[in-house]
């Protein structure tokens, strides 16, 4: 029993992280642009999809791949902003969401056009060999692929701390009118924001694909899936999301564990509700509340 | 230096200029009063250019600002420091005065930091502190710092006393004088009419989104329609 | 003209299938005909009541499942699964609703999103229920006019007629609804809650009746669709579908009822043409949902409307609609107030504190109003003054102390429940429903003592036609108050500044409450606006009303109040009539500041 909830516990983690940096990408965009990107599925489908082509297209390894991909995603994603989102300022948000929610469709069906509906997998470096750590079952892939994700929410947080821009974009999300008095360019800020998003969006869909594979509509859930843990972890915390990630990852492993796989898209709404009924704000009591 | 034609702006339906105009030499400490909901804090926003200017022109060492983007006016060496301080709380008076230098390149931070550290010795005290835990007059000394950063021609005030004890307040003038002495003109706008009249060379006079009076601050100071106009007599 | 107009529409509605014969053509028509109920439902919703539930129209799927269900699994008879299943889904709307409504904006929209995909989930795992992804067959067919009662006409063309009937009933219907307080709420809540809730108009009770009602709408559809194709699969809970509804609205135009179901008729032929390029299906859809959004702002409907641009032009003609000149304002106050203002209606502060942020706003701060009295509160920016009013109107809970009116706490009501008590407010930025006339400004703001249940709202009772005429009596009479009888029909944002805050005066007197809170009414006002809205507190102290007036024109506060309280930091430095205060030097110093070299 104990083994079985250890093995959930650690797989779940795994794919938590991938889900916290999915989130990630969803927060800066409603952060700063106060848009619900419905294209960052879509995105993250992408960040796979140039993945698996860099390598096997561009004969580079994994890791190469996954920065092409988020450098590709990103551009993507300023084009998803100047096209669909800027054109569209001071309409209502309805309309916004409209329009990014048009994009998903659009590039689901591109998708699958261009590259099938036949789920690929991305051929990763790292032998399948088990490892065996005490009860527990694991695989250099996978402690690679948890490495990884780790090292770019790491990254993410050192940008928005330390780096110039990242200072910027915190500021706007603060206190806009006192970032335009510093000189602020809001304009290219929404677009960095937008490839910052997309590419943190990419970076997923390249490490999950990975694991399981890759396929036009996979973006699906884990669009609303992220948009729950940046609702239960706090809007404005890295921190508060990341742990929701990983909260959400766990429980999601013990369902499969211990009830049907069938029921474990479930978790992620169930665990929203509840937060909406207790405290809309999220785990780290921060940032704008739902308002 | 600055100069204001006729411009009009509000928010929304609500004019709240006018046709204001002024003009700023370079050099000198203008003040602009009147009493609450005149427009003062409106004028700034719109020479800084967070409102949009519905009429009129605004122009800056001879350059047209009145539809540039914000940002251009900052890197034009214009600068305003808001009303209410407006720090990013969360943030350290070393980063809060870093963004001030956002528009500067990356060689030059740590030289302008040291400057201005030198001038508010207290900053470089309390670099890594929070700034939502700095006293109000600390705070409101981050603000003009900030605003000093990219070493701006042109500073603009906003009610900088606004909520300090009168021990501040006097400080805060000894800051404004300072800043004068370093060659930066500077305009001021201000509830407390006494403290502005004391700092300025020359005065405006707003009501209701116009000037109603102008002129060099010691005349304006002894003027008994600004007595009536503050108080309704 | 207009009824013409209907009439003609409805015939040519009905008339169709003698022109359409081909059965493909008809079975497209008559999805198109389900789905603009659907479309109707998320426009009740969305347009009407301004909430934007993205997830909303899963409640069609939810319909189609439920009626499927009662039909076959319990067999229930057709009409009666209908029925039971709209009703289902109207409380499991209500229950997806509620936590949804604690998250504003987005956030409430994505709620509504995850829920739908949560249903979508349920319906594909609880196969002991749903029968999962193979979905539920031989749903029993509708036969809404039996065969018996018009022998000779093809099934469809039956079915066609009597959609067609419902549809027009429904409409019927709903246009009662719209057009009573209950629509009126609705759209008040979306034009602007703040100002709704300051009103009277308790915002969670109204939008969960808009969603409610929209889910039954969409339950309609949804019902309607499963007997039609006989066959309910988890796909009519997909995204798909969600994304036609919108295109549907949007396409149509939102916030009028003809626009639903032109976008329903039109749009509706989408999933069936769409089936054609089925691997493109999604994205000819998005991409027409882009170009809808970037070409048809307004959706069919604005597009009717700028090209019979006519009267458009006529009314915008007026520019900047300003007040009307006319006779002296205090004539027109007299029939205006209800009942002059009860002897206990004093208003009293005690030891008001409110912290924010660290910051102390309001501190110890005691006074109280004498009923009939006009008391003016004054001091510099960033006093408290608004803050004290946001306190006593409910907008704000302070940290301590409390309030009372009539001797009677109202610390801790919503600001629709201090309404209720009878405290109205204006608000210093000015807040309108910048879309509704200036007319149906007035009468939205009657809430309080206009308003009307369902029932009577639907069915035009004696009763509900007395009240109205009641509404509209007090409409003429609070439009020549304010001066803005000829500028009756302009949309409110279309006015200018001064005629603007003449309509916000005319909202807070429409309630008919006994005090009134008044945050700056003369900013920006000439002088002889101003002068104008003098007469106008003078008339209402003179009928007995009880006001607080904040206000920076000394003139005016002088020559109005009987007496004034002074806020400074958040402290009352000092009360009284308005030569004491004129007279105290703690106030001309708290204004024109103090000398920093002597204090």
């Amino acid at each position: 029993m104990l083994e079985l909830v250890l093995q959930q516990v650690v797989n779940g983690l795994l794919v938590g992280a991938i889900y916290a940096l999915m989130a990630l990408g969803l927060m800066v965009i409603l952060g700063i642009l106060n848009v619900i990107n419905m294209a960052q599925g879509e995105l993250y489908m992408l960040g796979g999809y140039f993945s698996y082509f860099a390598i096997t297209l561009l004969g580079v390894d994994y890791f190469t791949s996954i920065l092409l991909a988020m450098v590709f995603a990103a551009v993507a994603g300023v084009a998803v902003e100047r096209l669909a989102v800027r054109p569209l300022l001071g309409r209502s948000v309805f309309t916004v969401f409209l329009s990014t929610f048009a994009v998903s469709m659009m590039l689901q069906d591109l998708a699958q056009i261009l590259w099938s509906p036949d789920p690929r997998e991305i051929p990763t470096p790292f032998a399948a060999k088990p490892m065996i750590l005490g009860p527990i079952f694991l695989t250099t892939q996978r402690i690679f692929i948890f490495l990884l994700a780790v090292t770019t929410v790491t990254g993410f947080w050192a940008f928005l701390r330390w780096s110039r821009s990242g200072m910027a974009i915190r500021a706007l999300a603060k206190d806009r009118d006192a970032a335009l008095l510093m000189g602020v360019n809001a304009d290219r800020m929404h677009a960095a924001t937008f490839a910052l998003g997309a590419a943190l969006a990419a970076a997923a869909g390249a490490l999950l694909g990975a694991m399981f594979n890759v396929y036009p509509t996979m973006g699906e859930l884990p669009l609303i899936k992220g948009f729950a843990i940046v609702i239960m972890g706090g809007m404005g915390s890295t921190g508060g999301v990341f742990v929701a990630g990983l909260i959400l990852g766990i429980a999601e492993g013990l369902t499969a564990g211990f009830f049907s796989t069938g029921y474990v898209d479930m978790v992620a709404f169930g665990t929203l509700i509840i937060v909406l009924l207790i405290n809309p704000r999220g785990i780290a009591h921060w940032g704008r509340s739902g308002a | 230096m600055l100069e204001l034609t006729a411009v009009q702006a509000g928010y929304g339906p609500a004019p709240v200029l006018r046709g204001v105009s002024l003009s700023v030499k370079e050099g000198e400490i203008v003040t602009l009063i009147g009493s609450n909901g005149a427009g003062k804090s409106t004028t700034l926003r719109a020479i800084s250019r967070l409102i949009p200017v519905r009429a009129g022109t605004i122009r800056f060492r001879g350059e047209l600002i009145s539809n540039a983007s914000s940002h251009l006016v900052v890197r034009r060496g214009l600068v305003h420091i808001p009303e209410g301080r407006r720090l990013f709380a969360d943030m350290t008076v070393r980063e809060n005065l870093l963004l001030g230098a956002y528009t500067c390149r990356r060689s030059e931070l740590d030289a302008r930091l040291a400057r201005v550290y030198e001038w508010f010795p207290i900053l470089g005290e309390r670099e890594r502190q929070l700034a939502r835990s700095l006293s109000g007059g600390e705070q409101q000394m981050v603000a003009i710092a900030r605003g000093l950063m990219i070493q701006p021609a042109f500073v603009m005030l906003d009610e900088p006393s606004l909520g300090l004890a009168p021990k501040l307040v006097r400080q805060v003038a000894e800051m404004i004088r300072s800043i004068r002495a370093h060659g930066i003109t500077v305009m001021l706008v201000e509830q407390n009419a006494r403290l502005a009249l004391e700092l300025a060379d020359r005065a405006y006079v707003l009501q209701t989104g116009r000037i109603a009076l102008e002129g060099p601050s010691r005349e304006v100071l002894d003027n008994q329609e600004v007595r009536a106009a503050y108080l309704g007599l | 003209m207009r009824r013409a107009a209907w009439g003609g529409a409805f015939v040519a509605l009905i008339a169709l299938p003698t022109v359409v014969v081909n059965p493909y053509a008809r079975h497209v028509l008559l999805v198109a005909l389900m789905f603009s109920f659907v479309a109707l439902g998320l426009n009740v919703v969305l347009g009407y009541a301004g909430q934007h539930a993205f997830g909303h129209p899963v409640f069609f799927g939810v319909g189609a499942y439920a009626s499927a269900l009662l039909s076959v699994r319990s067999e229930w008879p057709v009409l009666a699964a209908l029925a039971g299943g709209t009703a289902v889904t109207t409380l499991i709307a209500l229950a997806v609703g509620y936590p949804c409504f604690r998250l504003r904006g987005i956030y409430f929209g994505m709620a509504t999103f995850a829920f739908a995909r949560v249903i979508y989930l349920v319906a594909q795992n609880w196969i002991g229920l749903t029968r999962g992804p193979m979905g539920i067959p031989s749903v029993p067919p509708l036969e809404l006019l039996p065969a018996g009662l018009v022998p000779g006409v093809a099934r469809e063309v039956r079915l066609h007629v009597s959609l067609v009937l419902l549809l027009a009933l429904t409409l019927a219907l709903l246009h009662r609804l719209v057009g009573s307080s209950v629509g009126r709420s609705w759209i008040a809540i979306r034009e602007n809650e703040e100002l709704a809730g300051s009103l009277g108009i308790p915002a969670l009770r109204y939008k969960m009746a808009a969603f409610g009602v929209g889910a039954a709408l969409a339950a309609i559809g949804g019902g309607l669709y499963a007997h039609y194709v006989s066959f309910v699969s988890p796909s009519e809970l997909s995204f798909h579908y969600i994304g036609f509804v919108f295109i549907m609205v949007v396409a149509g135009g939102t916030g009028t009822l003809i626009g639903p179901v032109l976008g329903g008729l039109v749009f509706g032929v989408l999933p069936e043409v769409l089936r054609v390029a089925e691997q493109a299906r999604n994205l000819l859809l998005g991409g027409i949902l882009l170009v809808t959004i970037a070409c048809l702002p307004e959706g069919l409907v604005g597009l009717w409307s700028r090209v019979s641009s006519w009267r458009r032009v006529a009314r915008e003609d007026a520019g900047e609609a300003a007040p009307d000149e006319g006779p002296q304002a205090t004539q027109y106050v007299e029939p205006l107030i209800g009942a002059a203002a009860r002897a206990s209606d004093s208003l009293e502060m005690q030891s008001v504190t409110h912290r924010f942020g660290g910051l102390v706003v309001l501190s110890d701060v005691s006074f109280r109003v004498e009923p009939g009295t006009i008391l003016g509160l004054i001091g510099p920016n960033g006093a408290g003054k608004t803050t004290l009013f946001n306190i006593i109107s409910g907008f704000l809970q302070p940290t301590a102390g409390r309030a009372l009116f009539s001797g009677v706490s109202i610390t801790g009501c919503s600001p629709a429940e201090v309404a209720r008590l009878g405290i109205v407010r204006t608000f210093q930025i000015t807040s309108l429903f910048p879309d509704l006339s200036v007319e149906d400004n007035i009468r939205t703001a009657t809430y309080l003592w206009s308003r009307h249940g369902l029932a009577s709202a639907l069915a035009h009772t004696p009763a509900f036609r007395a009240r109205e005429a009641e509404i509209e009596r007090m409409v003429e009479e609070t439009l020549r108050l304010v001066r803005l009888t000829s500028s009756r029909t302009v949309p409110a944002r279309a006015l200018s500044y001064g005629a603007q805050r003449g309509l916000e005066g005319a909202l807070a007197l429409a309630p008919r409450c006994r005090l009134i809170l008044l945050d700056e009414p003369a900013a920006g006002l000439n002088p002889e606006e101003t002068a104008h809205l003098r007469e106008v507190v003078l008339g209402l102290r003179a009928r007995g009303l009880t006001v607080v007036l904040i206000e920076h024109n000394m003139q005016l506060v002088m020559g109005l109040c009987d007496r004034i309280v002074v806020l400074h930091h958040g402290e009352k430095i000092t009360e009284g009539t308005p030569q004491e205060i004129v007279a105290d030097p703690r106030v001309v110093e708290a204004y024109l500041g103090s000398d920093p070299v002597r204090a």
